[in-house]
């Protein structure tokens, strides 16, 4: 995957309304008032939605984009679990696997524990097994399309 | 009398340092019921010392429980001493436990001073501790190592007592850097955030030229008087006058590098990536006050030239005035309140700056109240909102957090309502203020700063209460947790009576002749702020988008912007010429490249000499001598 | 050799420096520097390999010539004074003789040849007496000779012993020859003091002979002959890997470690008397010893040599002493003072 793809006019389209709307809302706090604002923006974007002359909509997008970057927000709002957000990164837990390199003699500690999680990796690779088998008789029926490569 | 009110108090206060020195390592014991099936994960960070399955409960290690019942008890002794204080009107008591290095010139001594400054300071900050550390075992129960947390925080509160009642510079400096270190480990708290360990970087480095500041004062006392002890170098005779300047450059610095005045200022917002408590605790109520409180101290070398005097004002002002000007159109409920605590910051070195220290210090108490409390309300509303930290998305919040609200409200009026506890001090600043014939800017910058204060603090709670609500979860927690009411309350009622306390019964605060007009302006410049401010929010609904001066003050009027682009413009310029001249210029010659084959071809040499003949050992050695003396003679003669 | 022989001996070497010490008659003097050597000579020999032998005779060589030295420089005292006192004002040529015999014996640095080459030959225990003990008379000596004042006499010396000692190390991979340097290098640092305070160096000497006496047992214990054989005291006793690492920069002079107030307490001194830039020249000396140590400290901790599977499991052999066998104790309480030391030293310095 190239890093940098060059977009087409349909998704500059998209994402410069995404980005207004998002900046509108950062804005405008209240939310009815923000509602009105948004729905006028949306009128203004069908305005033009049906033009059928390149060059004339993408002069049209010029302006869009330089309109929003005056009038962009300085601060604008962030998911908090998104990339710059407030929680992002936080306290990341660390994933299930790192229990399969504990040591017998740690796991030792939680004989409980583990002996659950066996039993519910069993279960979960047995249910696997399952669903695999469900899916090869089904194509050996002929009713899904065959995949490439099944696991045998 | 035998037992002399100054013994009391000496006791009491080396005790409370013990004791929390002490609690430091002592663990709360507190029982589980089991039942978590996740139990390994979780618990296996925290301070899970011991588990017993057979049983049906656990035995978890905690010091939070330990940390309050400690603090609350030294809360109350600190207290006790105050009271001691008051009624026996003790100047200062100067405690010398030993000497540290003797025999050397520079006596370095363990020197404690108990005056009226620390005394207050100790039970203020008890208190705020306390109450934080009760706030923070609510607000960190989900941590998975929040045994450490409440730990670092009590070290942090030991560092901080220890710089306020020290007399020595080197146990300042020790209180002063232990403070810069604990507060870079508090910050960086969620560690695995990338902008929480920067922003530590950023605290610590901007630390760092606060302390060139520091120690450059500490290294020209000692050139100086001759003398760590902070005491002896305020009394001293001695002619000042070549030294002074830099003397006073080096406490400006540290100050403004502790206090985060303008230039060094954006580490303070920067800090809010720490947990609240930590804001709350370190960056309004302790830490960020250390500055002031050396300023405090050292009041008396700001005595003599009236251009320190101007430059601290026009220093405190420009910061009260750019920090309040900023916070009024920030997005994040905490760092409004940071730079609202910057924008105090300022008045308190405005204080100083017009020469008078003890307004400055009485600000710092009723400050500490009132900002810890407003940090905790914060804290409230982000956990309440799990996690959520935009004003944007609150609003409506008064119905659901009735204790919550009430306690920000009340903190927000701290500032600008008579009879609540900043308004005294601030009160009393700006009537200084106007007072004093330094200069008409500090006024005018301190006056403008207020207007914006009440600006900024109806604006979180129009923000937070009026709208609808607009949080994007459904509600999680309640205010049911005692650990949170009893904490708002308490300092609620230290915001409420900190000021009256103070004011009556601790300082005598000196009285001014103002006019009616100036003793009126800090009543009415609010109240214009506050009309300002409904003005604005009601004709701004769509109008205001784009605008040049919103967004200017929310990107802190470019600051940090302008000046990282010149100063790392700057600095690769004069690395770029640094290393063609020295790494890869005369310092690689001579020094990597230079001293390891001169001491190796000189080693080679002297291995020569080690042949293994007896009688070639010894007619050397004579030769040798005799090369000695010969020359020695030759230069002696 | 029996040992009603050996005690005998070793009480006379004991009893020639107590002599020594407690006398100020310079003709009593010689007799207990002549008493300790020839009672030495036997001990050192008691190995009896070809190169021990040969060390022995230098060690033999050396010390009887520099008391030839001495008595004839007390003789001459004797003549020109009418007494044998140790108190009385020297002459120039009288000192002279006086200094370099002193100075053979501790190994300053023009006369510092015969040292490493006699430390190699000896095994430690040998060694250590050698490097401690017999150092203490004629140090004490020196200590108050140079409160006589003929101080330039002592301090070229020194500076060149403490630069010696640093290149002398750089080089070289025998362990005992490395201490054998470092010996030299803080016999300059020692003596250098004395010119100008006789109870710093008095403590620097305690502290001093404490350190390397640990050193000495440790590596005695160890049999550690060269640097290459270093890798192995991980796995021959992992705890005289802290105990080597520790002891090595306490000797150093690493500031929580006991080494740090024989450093500390010498430039104190030194730059009390305006004595600045050749105590920083005596620094850069230091700081190649330290080159030194370090490179020990690395080989014993923090570097894993490349070996072969019988060394690395050569501890199975190793004999376990028995933790109350002398030497183990004199070792470990000598380890523990020489690292742990440093609050008291404290009062150390405040009685002196």
């Amino acid at each position: 995957m190239s890093a940098t793809k060059t977009l087409s006019h349909a998704q500059r389209v998209l994402r410069l309304y995404k980005r207004s709307v998002r900046h509108m809302e950062s804005w405008i706090p209240e939310r009815p008032a923000f509602r009105y604002e948004a729905t006028v923006l949306r009128a203004r974007f069908d305005e033009h939605k049906n033009e059928n002359d390149m060059k004339k909509a993408a002069q049209i997008l010029q302006a869009g984009e330089e309109e929003f970057w005056e009038k962009q927000h300085p601060q604008p709002y962030i998911f908090i679990d998104s990339f710059g957000g407030t929680r992002y990164e936080r306290n990341i837990p660390a994933p299930e696997w790192v229990l399969n390199k504990w040591h017998p003699i740690e796991k030792a500690r939680y004989p409980y524990y583990f002996a659950r999680r066996e039993k519910r990796i069993a279960e979960e690779q047995a249910r696997w097994d399952q669903l695999v088998e469900e899916e090869r008789q089904l194509i050996e029926q002929g009713k899904l399309p065959p995949k490439e490569a099944l696991p045998s | 009398m035998v037992i002399s009110p100054s013994l009391i108090i000496s006791s009491l206060n080396l005790g409370i340092l013990t004791i929390l020195l002490g609690s430091i390592f002592f663990f709360s014991k507190s029982y589980f019921s089991k039942g978590n099936v996740n139990f390994p994960l979780i618990k296996t960070t925290s301070a899970c010392l011991s588990v017993n399955n057979d049983k049906e409960e656990t035995i978890e290690y905690n010091s939070g429980p330990f940390a309050m019942a400690i603090l609350k008890v030294l809360a109350f002794l600190s207290v006790l001493s105050l009271l001691v204080t008051c009624n026996n009107s003790i100047q200062s008591i100067n405690i010398t436990l030993s000497l540290w290095l003797s025999n050397t010139p520079l006596n370095i001594s363990l020197n404690f001073i108990y005056d009226q400054y620390f005394l207050v300071f100790l039970s203020v900050a008890l208190i705020v501790t306390w109450s934080i550390m009760e706030f923070s075992f609510y607000y960190m129960t989900e941590d998975p190592n929040s045994s450490a947390f409440f730990r670092l925080l009590t070290i942090f509160l030991l560092n901080m007592l220890i710089l306020t009642c020290s007399n020595s510079l080197f146990l300042i400096f020790l209180g002063w850097e232990g403070g810069g270190f604990l507060s870079f480990l508090l910050i960086s708290w969620w560690t695995t955030r990338n902008d929480a360990s920067s922003s530590a970087l950023e605290a610590v480095i901007t630390n760092r030229i606060g302390n060139i500041g520091l120690i450059t004062f500490m290294a020209l006392s000692a050139l100086n008087f001759n003398s760590s002890n902070l005491t002896n170098i305020l009394s001293s005779n001695e002619n000042l006058t070549p030294l002074l300047p830099f003397l006073l450059f080096g406490l400006i610095l540290a100050a403004a590098g502790k206090s985060a005045q303008f230039g060094l200022h954006p580490w303070l917002p920067a800090l809010l990536e720490g947990p609240t408590p930590v804001s709350a605790l370190l960056h309004s109520s302790t830490m960020v006050v250390a500055g002031v409180f050396l300023l405090v101290r050292t009041s008396e070398l700001f005595s003599s030239p009236l251009i320190t005097h101007s430059l601290v004002l026009i220093l405190g002002g420009t910061t009260a005035l750019f920090a309040a000007s900023t916070a009024i159109a920030q997005h994040d409920i905490k760092k409004i309140i940071a730079y609202s605590t910057t924008s105090q910051l300022g008045l308190m070195v405005t204080a100083i700056g017009i020469g008078q220290p003890a307004l400055a210090f009485f600000h710092i108490c009723t400050h500490a109240f009132f900002k810890a409390m407003l940090f905790l309300c914060s804290g409230s509303v982000i956990h309440s909102l799990s996690d959520e930290q935009d004003l944007r998305k609150m609003g409506g919040l008064s119905k659901l957090l009735p204790v919550t609200s009430s306690c920000l409200i009340l903190g927000s009026l701290a500032l600008m309502a008579p009879l609540l506890a900043g308004f005294y001090s601030k009160d009393l600043i700006l009537e200084a203020t106007s007072a004093s014939v330094l200069n008409l800017l500090g006024i005018v910058l301190s006056i403008v700063a207020t207007m914006l204060t009440a600006v900024y603090s109806f604006r979180i709670i129009f923000f937070c209460f009026s709208l609808s609500p607009s949080c994007s979860s459904p509600f999680s927690h309640s205010e049911e947790n005692f650990n949170l009411n009893n904490a708002l309350l308490r300092l609620a009622t230290g915001t409420i009576a900190s000021g009256w306390f103070f004011s009556n019964l601790l300082f005598a605060p000196p009285s001014f002749n103002v006019t009616s007009l100036a003793k009126g302006t800090p009543l009415i410049v609010p109240i214009i702020g506050v009309a300002a401010l409904f003005m604005s929010l009601i004709s701004s609904t769509s109008n205001s988008i784009g605008s040049n001066a919103h967004s200017a003050t929310t990107s802190q009027w470019f600051f940090v912007d302008a000046v990282h682009l010149s100063i790392i413009t700057m600095s690769l310029a004069l690395s770029f010429f640094s290393s063609r001249t020295l790494d890869r210029g005369w310092q690689e010659n001579i020094g990597p490249q230079g001293i390891a084959p001169t001491s190796t071809a000189l080693s080679k040499i002297s291995q020569a000499g080690q042949i293994g003949l007896i009688k070639r050992y010894i007619l050397s050695s004579m030769a040798s001598v005799l090369v000695i003396l010969a020359l020695s003679l030759l230069i002696l003669s | 050799m029996r040992q009603i022989v050996s005690t005998f001996l070793f009480v006379t070497v004991v009893s020639g420096t107590i002599i020594v010490v407690s006398s100020e008659n310079w003709f009593i003097i010689w007799v207990g520097l002549e008493l300790s050597t020839l009672a030495l000579v036997p001990i050192l020999c008691s190995g009896f390999s070809p190169r021990n032998v040969e060390a022995d005779n230098k060690y033999f060589l050396v010390q009887a010539s520099s008391a030839a030295l001495l008595l004839n420089g007390a003789l001459g005292q004797a003549w020109l004074t009418g007494s044998w006192s140790i108190l009385d004002p020297v002459n120039e040529v009288t000192s002279i003789c006086l200094s370099i015999a002193l100075a053979f014996k501790i190994g300053l640095a023009p006369v510092h040849f015969w040292f490493p080459d006699v430390l190699q030959g000896l095994p430690f225990f040998q060694g250590l007496i050698i490097a401690t003990w017999q150092k203490i008379a004629p140090l004490i000596l020196m200590f108050y000779f140079s409160q006589l004042g003929f101080s330039y006499l002592l301090i070229t010396p020194s500076l060149i012993s403490v630069l010696i000692g640093g290149w002398g190390g750089l080089n070289q991979t025998q362990v005992r020859k490395i201490l054998a340097f470092s010996s030299i290098g803080n016999m300059g640092w020692l003596v250098i003091t004395s010119a100008y305070s006789f109870n710093a160096a008095i403590i620097m000497l305690v502290i001093y002979l404490i350190i390397n006496t640990s050193l000495f047992l440790l590596f005695d214990h160890l049999k550690v002959s060269t640097l290459g054989h270093l890798n192995t005291i991980s796995q021959l006793s992992p705890i005289s890997v802290a105990l080597v690492l520790l002891v090595m920069l306490s000797l150093g002079g690493l500031p929580p470690l006991t080494g740090f107030i024989l450093k500390f307490t010498s430039l104190y001194f030194l730059v009390a008397n305006n004595f600045i830039i050749l105590s920083s020249i005596m620094i850069i000396g230091n700081l190649q010893d330290y080159f030194f140590y370090l490179r020990i400290s690395f080989n014993t901790s923090l570097f894993l040599f490349p070996q072969h599977i019988i060394s690395s499991a050569s501890w199975r052999n190793s004999t376990i002493i028995s933790p109350l066998a002398p030497k183990a104790w004199l070792s470990s309480v000598s380890t523990v003072l020489s690292t742990l030391a440093i609050p008291l030293t404290l009062p150390l310095y405040i009685i002196t």
